[in-house]
């Protein structure tokens, strides 16, 4: 069952150019730290922190949902007024969706088994394995399109328990998030081989949108990039 | 995608040195394992990577990060180069390879946000007008002279570099150093042209010699002549025609790169064209005043939507069905296949597909079948107008980049590019960046293996293939509209005549916007709009409609080469 929660923020709406529009439908899913969903209260993380920033600067407002990624992605592509956030931005999605962002920048690695230990110093040397990641993700669907043996689960954890269970070679998580989902899972898991790749995440938002909308909240991002304030939330690692 | 033959098959030759320190034997391990094809003799090679060996103490243990666009080059780089720097100064690079969107999505987002997502980037020139302007941009000049004297080799040997110009701006200072050029050519089968039976076929046909066209109407005609009367040849389905389609970011510089450049919508003059360049914009003095008829500029003009026409109507008319759904990368190796005649605009950086294992378009004796040539230019097309698009990609280096890292990034810049290491890149990518690699007797025996690109890369014409020049002001926020207006012409919702409209509509927005911010140099001042009818009237472009039915020329390839 998909667990759902709705906020409702009206924020400086009378003073707003979009004081009559419907608030924007915003599509997210359990990725921590960016997104931490709680079955007691609204979801939070640093995401969800600029999205909510984002939107006050700009008098928007939004209402908040959870989905599985892949269908959120889908969700976002054919319904109005819909976006789907924190998402690897890519080239082969870019004509799928308006993009704004990055509302984060994530870092990629190979995670082995402790007891399995896999030598990567670029990525050509994880050809040869089996490396498992979840549905919707850019980064999987980047492997994939150079030919790798990628193993998609529905879920970003499942790629860690196919890992434990020796079933793929190696795992592929955004770096933040990894450590926190071994933790839960009472998974021993250590540095990742190798830091591979990079993924702007966005928001990605139906095509059919107002232009002028997706720009004011654009402009708001940038705004608050220029000052200063989503630096110190984004935390980025070298 | 489908990578090329080089692609990973590189790793089987790959020593197996550790990863932490540098080693004592890592350069005489990669000099004979490697780079044993050099311009430099042993000892100036072994010399150049103690230099680096040294100027990299400070920064031992360090990771940095670097990214570039996905071609055999940098895929070269990415899995050996790295490594190979990694073991002689124990600096570790993640040399990331994606899409050239991504990459330009990701460069924009570390000059917007100022946060540290690069140490650098392998950034194709056409974003020379954004780094002048933005001043982001670290000044490579500056820098050299200044702060990284001490990380800048002394054999690097700027004026060996064959692109440099399309890395220095307006202020005469180097902003990108490149590590990779690639041109955009008239590739054909030459056998096939020469089959007397096709030959006679066509001439009796057309009424003229099948030969290498040098207008869109001989163009046309040929592949008519093959995808639609020959058919087949050998057994296969035969097309004479090649290119992409598919709505996505790729298809905006299918058609900013040559399409309205040959097809003649700008003004004589080199590099761009002048006062009107090749993507449309009028500049007056390095100030773009428009890029619509109305204030002067040839992104709507009959020229234009000329080029965008017949760019549909050939996809349609004579391309493979599964070209409509290619983008740059899925259909770059197509030719390999053994199916395509002829394609008007094709990117030598694919170049490595069509001497790899699996191609279909060499000969029995190991020969090439194919060949290259000038693009055939279109009905506006004058004397002294640009011929063709070369892409350099340079090395980019952001402001906000940290000190050590920069040194650390700009240390390993320099190695991909080095003497010591460009000429066996250049038998792997075949995407020339020296005179020294292009005139040395290896690079020269590779000749016939390679139908012509040798000939072009050693003669003048090497310079006047050019890049997107500074007066695109903004390439990030102005590329989109290509394939975005393009792509809805594409798909028949609107007419080629309204997408360039629209698309010169949108692009004088976004000059004019970009003329409101503050602190940037030679920034938009746009003209004041004006009948379409006064500015068609002028001398130069925009050009008024012009009868496009032109007498269709060919040429023996071996006249048609004199050109370079």
């Amino acid at each position: 069952m998909v667990k759902r929660t709705k906020l409702l923020l009206l924020l400086g709406l009378l003073a707003s150019p979009v004081a009559l529009a419907e608030p924007m439908k915003l599509l997210t899913f359990q990725i921590p730290p960016l997104v931490e969903v709680s079955d007691r209260h609204a979801p939070t993380g640093y995401a969800i922190e600029v999205v909510q920033r984002m939107f006050e600067r700009a008098g928007d407002d939004y209402e908040l949902e959870i989905q599985p990624v892949k269908r959120a992605i889908r969700s976002a592509m054919d319904t109005r007024n819909t976006c789907v956030f924190p998402i690897d931005r890519s080239q082969e999605r870019e004509a799928s969706l308006s993009w704004i962002g990055p509302v984060s920048v994530s870092r990629h690695g190979f995670y082995s088994h402790p007891e399995r230990p896999v030598s990567i110093r670029s990525l050509a040397d994880a050809r040869p394995y089996s490396i498992g990641s979840y549905l919707g993700s850019g980064v999987g669907e980047y492997l994939q399109s150079l030919d790798f043996n990628v193993h998609l689960a529905t879920r970003n954890q499942l790629g860690l328990l196919m890992l434990q269970a020796g079933r793929v070679n190696l795992w592929i998580s955004d770096t933040r998030s990894a450590p926190i989902i071994a933790k839960r899972l009472g998974i021993e898991l250590g540095e990742p081989e190798l830091v591979f790749f990079t993924t702007l995440r966005s928001l990605g938002c139906n095509r059919a949108t107002d232009p002028a909308r997706l720009q004011a909240l654009e402009t708001a991002l940038l705004e608050l990039y220029d000052s200063g304030e989503l630096q110190s939330i984004l935390k980025l690692e070298p | 995608m489908k990578f090329s033959p080089v692609r990973f098959a590189l790793l089987a030759i790959l020593p197996a040195l550790g990863a932490a320190e540098p080693k004592i034997d890592a350069i005489e391990h990669w000099l004979t394992r490697e780079f044993h094809q050099s311009t430099l003799n042993r000892n100036q090679q072994r010399e150049e990577l103690d230099w680096f060996a040294r100027a990299a103490e400070p920064y031992r243990g360090m990771t940095i990060r670097v990214v570039s666009e996905r071609i055999d080059t940098h895929t070269y780089e990415a899995n050996v180069l790295a490594r190979a720097f990694e073991d002689i100064t124990g600096i570790q690079v993640i040399h990331e390879v994606t899409g050239e969107d991504d990459l330009v999505k990701k460069i924009q987002a570390q000059m917007d946000t100022g946060l540290n997502i690069y140490d650098a980037y392998i950034n194709d020139t056409d974003f020379i007008g954004t780094h002048y302007r933005r001043g982001k941009t670290v000044v490579l000049t500056d820098y050299m002279r200044g702060d990284g004297a001490n990380v800048t080799l002394p054999t690097l040997d700027l004026d060996d570099f064959i692109g440099l110009a399309f890395g220095t701006a307006p202020d005469g200072k180097l902003y990108q150093l490149p590590s990779q050029q690639f041109a955009n050519l008239y590739w054909y089968r030459h056998d096939w042209f020469n089959r007397e039976d096709l030959q006679q076929r066509f001439e009796k046909h057309f009424g003229y010699p099948l030969g290498v066209p040098q207008n869109w109407a001989a163009y046309e005609d040929i592949a008519d002549f093959f995808s639609n009367h020959v058919r087949e040849i050998d057994g296969r389905r035969v097309w004479g025609h090649m290119d992409y389609g598919r709505t996505d970011p790729s298809l905006g510089w299918r058609i900013s790169d040559a399409w309205l450049s040959l097809a003649g919508a700008g003004d004589p003059g080199l590099p761009n064209g002048q006062p009107v360049d090749d993507w449309g914009i009028r500049v007056e003095g390095c100030h773009p005043v428009g890029a619509s008829v109305a204030r002067g500029g040839a992104l709507d003009s009959p020229a234009a939507v000329y080029a965008v026409a017949k760019y549909i109507e050939w996809l349609e008319r004579f391309a493979p069905p599964d070209a409509y759904n290619m983008t740059f990368t899925t259909s770059g190796e197509w030719v390999a296949e053994g199916q395509v005649a002829q394609q008007i605009f094709w990117y030598t950086a694919f170049l490595p597909a069509l001497t790899g294992p699996d191609t279909q378009v060499v000969g029995d004796d190991g020969l090439p079948l194919w060949r290259v040539a000038p693009s055939p230019r279109g009905a506006y097309w004058q004397p002294d107008m640009k011929s063709g698009y070369q892409d350099a990609g340079g090395w980019t280096f952001l402001r906000n980049t940290p000190p050590d890292r920069l040194a650390a990034a700009w240390l390993y810049a320099q190695f991909t590019v080095s003497k010591t290491v460009s000429l066996r890149k250049l038998l792997v990518g075949l995407t020339p960046i020296r005179a020294s690699d292009i005139h040395s007797d290896i690079f020269g025996d590779h000749a016939r293996e390679l139908g012509g690109l040798v000939e072009f890369y050693l003669s003048p014409a090497r310079n006047i293939w050019t890049p997107t020049g500074t007066n695109v002001p903004d390439y990030a926020a102005l590329s989109g509209y290509w394939w975005q207006q393009v792509g809805r012409a594409v798909r028949h919702e609107v007419t080629p005549a309204k997408a360039m409209a629209d698309m010169a509509s949108l692009v004088d927005a976004e000059l004019a916007e970009l003329a409101r911010k503050p602190g940037r140099a030679c920034a938009p001042r746009l003209n004041a709009p004006e009948p379409r009818e006064t500015w068609l009237s002028r001398s130069g472009a925009p050009k008024p409609a012009m009868d496009t039915d032109v007498e269709p020329r060919t040429l023996p390839y071996e006249e048609a080469i004199k050109q370079w």
